[in-house]
């Protein structure tokens, strides 16, 4: 018989205390992977859809309000600028790549993007199906927006996609995307001009030589500033003008600009906030806010993780040393007919491997399904395209537990080893 | 000379106590050392055989001093010298007869576990739960145990305390059928007076 056989018989004898073991070392597991898979994601979003935006230029209001809005799209904006304003820093010297959004109204939730082609561009996006769009009311959407190539749709009047529709406007998909990875998948781009005629504002013209926009017809000295819903509700991003039968100023909502220099991302902001009545966010430094707010921070996670760890360490522990009371005499029996201290740890240590392998194994697959029913239930997590992916730090855990585990072994292992012989065999019943 | 005991002393007792200061016990030869409870014979059993530590003095086994080994040398002596039979027998339950019987085998012999099975009358129960076995069964088992090793000393702690004359006779007739195949000698520790004849050297512990 040979020591594999015996730790089988061993654990099969105590197999109600082996299972809470190893389910508790499998629910930590799981706990590790959906927190580890979370904290992946999250952190992949803010970086995949914040690169290589320095700086994101909108209304006066919340910094982090503008940059969640602008870059993720998980917020409304604080507002409209007026065209003119914005191409003046759109054009400015330090000023590398510059891409302008104008937000405000949306279909079934996924969000209406009036840009130009760079922004596509930007984050290296590619048209699966069709082409880019050319005129007015023309959209390419992304990879998890339901429509294809060809089909028609109304926009409605606000981010929720449960207000007014814009009846006399229907869109037409003349692209989908193929999916990036990025916020792109879940959002409806089109030109510019398509939003500002929704809203009756004037048309902006883009040169797309130089990547920079700037308007060829500025109509402001015509019509004037035209503001009557507000910015900070549902309603924010364009105004609404009901009657869509008089043309007002050219607005847009923000503007995501690169800059030439990194001393740029620090001095531009500071001179647009000086000196104008635009706000300029730092999108690195907003995301870090708001990770710190959340309590997603590397640290949080890692704390977390480390609490569910020590748990399963300590239900593989206090299993088998709560068994040891039973076993001893068997131990005892082993030690008498020649086992060494040395082999009766491996033993032990071997059971502890066992069980904490079991977990593992329970636990990954009860993460990975987990994790990705998760990203199928809610819909933030599903429109950004999350599904498990093994990461450094999930691998990194699961080494972890996996030593933990045996560790929590060693100590019964070793009091296994050293236990009283004859006492043990003389007091068994 | 296969024990050769000298001075012994533990922290209950003296060897003086026990028994003479110098013990000597030859190859193949049998060795009872019987006296009432209480008196010492099971402690003086147990550093015989290596699984208490003695205090001072020395246990030499085949020329190999007890105090020169270490405790991971005096472990694999005794996996490969003795066999063991317990008084409470100490059967693991969970393991089968079959199992219980190969534990103490080091060296992989099924042939010699099968001959003990037939020899033993345990063939029929070889694949049941140790749990499970009567206690007529669990005590042949044991005494398989013992011997699966072939050992060259078995060392049996009141072997036949619990027993009628009729079964006392018969697992004495087991143990030293088998010893005698495998060249065994045997040392018992008892209170049970009717072993006394079978054993080479009587030992009255205490006195």
């Amino acid at each position: 018989m040979n020591d594999f056989q015996l730790i089988t018989s061993s654990l099969k004898n105590r197999w109600l205390n082996v299972f809470l073991s190893v389910l508790l070392t499998a629910l930590g597991v799981t706990l590790v992977i959906i927190i580890t898979q979370f904290g992946h994601h999250i952190h992949s979003r803010l970086t995949t859809d914040g690169k290589n935006i320095d700086i994101v230029i909108g209304a006066k209001g919340s910094p982090l309000q503008l940059v969640l809005s602008s870059i993720y799209h998980i917020d409304v904006p604080t507002g409209n600028i007026p065209f003119r304003e914005a191409q003046k820093w759109m054009k400015h010297p330090h000023v590398k790549h510059a891409i302008p959004l104008a937000l405000g109204d949306s279909w079934k939730g996924h969000r209406i993007v009036g840009t130009s082609h760079s922004y596509i561009q930007h984050y290296k996006a590619e048209i699966m199906t069709g082409r880019a769009w050319q005129d007015k009311y023309e959209v390419v959407v992304g990879a998890a927006v339901p429509l294809n190539v060809d089909n028609h749709f109304i926009g409605a009047h606000g981010l929720s996609g449960h207000n007014h529709q814009h009846d006399n406007h229907p869109y037409t998909v003349v692209g989908k995307l193929k999916p990036s990875g990025t916020v792109l998948d879940r959002l409806i781009l089109t030109s510019v001009n398509s939003v500002l005629d929704v809203h009756g504002q004037d048309d902006i013209h883009l040169d797309h030589s130089s990547e920079d926009e700037h308007a060829a017809h500025d109509h402001d000295a015509h019509h004037g500033h035209h503001d009557e819903h507000g910015h900070q509700d549902e309603h924010a991003g364009h105004n609404h003008n009901h009657t869509e039968s008089i043309h007002s100023p050219s607005e847009i909502t923000a503007i995501l600009i690169k800059t030439k220099t990194p001393i740029a991302n620090i001095n531009l902001p500071r001179t647009i906030n000086k000196n104008s009545a635009l706000l300029a966010a730092n999108p690195a430094l907003e995301t870090a806010r708001l990770s710190a707010a959340l309590g997603i921070g590397v640290e949080s996670f890692t704390t977390l993780s480390f609490f569910v760890i020590v748990i399963a360490a300590l239900s593989i522990f206090s299993g088998l040393a709560g068994s040891l009371e039973n076993r001893s005499g068997d131990l005892a029996v082993l030690r008498a007919i020649g086992y060494t201290k040395t082999r009766i740890i491996k033993i032990i240590l071997a059971e502890g491997a066992v069980i904490t392998t079991a977990g593992l194994c329970v636990g990954g697959l009860a993460g990975i399904f987990g994790f990705n029913a998760l990203c199928h239930a809610i819909a933030p997590l599903q429109a950004s395209g999350a599904q498990f992916t093994m990461t450094y730090m999930t691998a990194t855990f699961i080494v972890i537990i996996f030593i933990a585990g045996v560790m929590a072994a060693l100590v019964p292992a070793i009091r296994a080893a050293n236990i009283d012989i004859i006492k043990q065999l003389s007091t068994r019943p | 000379m296969l024990f050769q005991i000298q001075n012994l002393m533990h922290d209950n007792f003296t060897q003086a106590e026990l028994i003479p200061s110098l013990l000597e016990i030859d190859n193949h030869k049998h060795l009872l050392l019987i006296g009432p409870s209480g008196c010492g014979k099971s402690t003086l059993l147990n550093l015989i055989s290596g699984l208490m530590p003695i205090t001072a003095g020395d246990i030499i086994f085949n020329g190999q001093s007890y105090t020169q080994l270490s405790a991971k040398q005096l472990d694999h002596l005794r996996a490969s010298n003795f066999g063991f039979i317990f008084q409470k027998l100490n059967l693991i339950g969970h393991l089968t007869a079959l199992q219980n019987i190969s534990l103490a085998q080091h060296n992989k012999d099924r042939g010699h576990i099968d001959f003990l099975l037939n020899a033993l009358d345990l063939s029929e129960f070889s694949h049941q739960k140790a749990k499970d076995l009567s206690h007529g069964q669990a005590q042949r088992v044991a005494i398989a145990r013992a011997l699966a090793n072939k050992p060259s000393v078995i060392f049996a702690d009141e072997p036949t305390s619990a027993l009628d004359d009729k079964n006392a006779d018969h697992v004495m007739n087991l143990i030293f059928e088998q010893a005698k195949v495998t060249g065994a000698s045997i040392i018992a520790a008892t209170h049970d007076a009717r072993i006394k004849e079978r054993f080479d050297t009587v030992l009255e512990v205490g006195r």
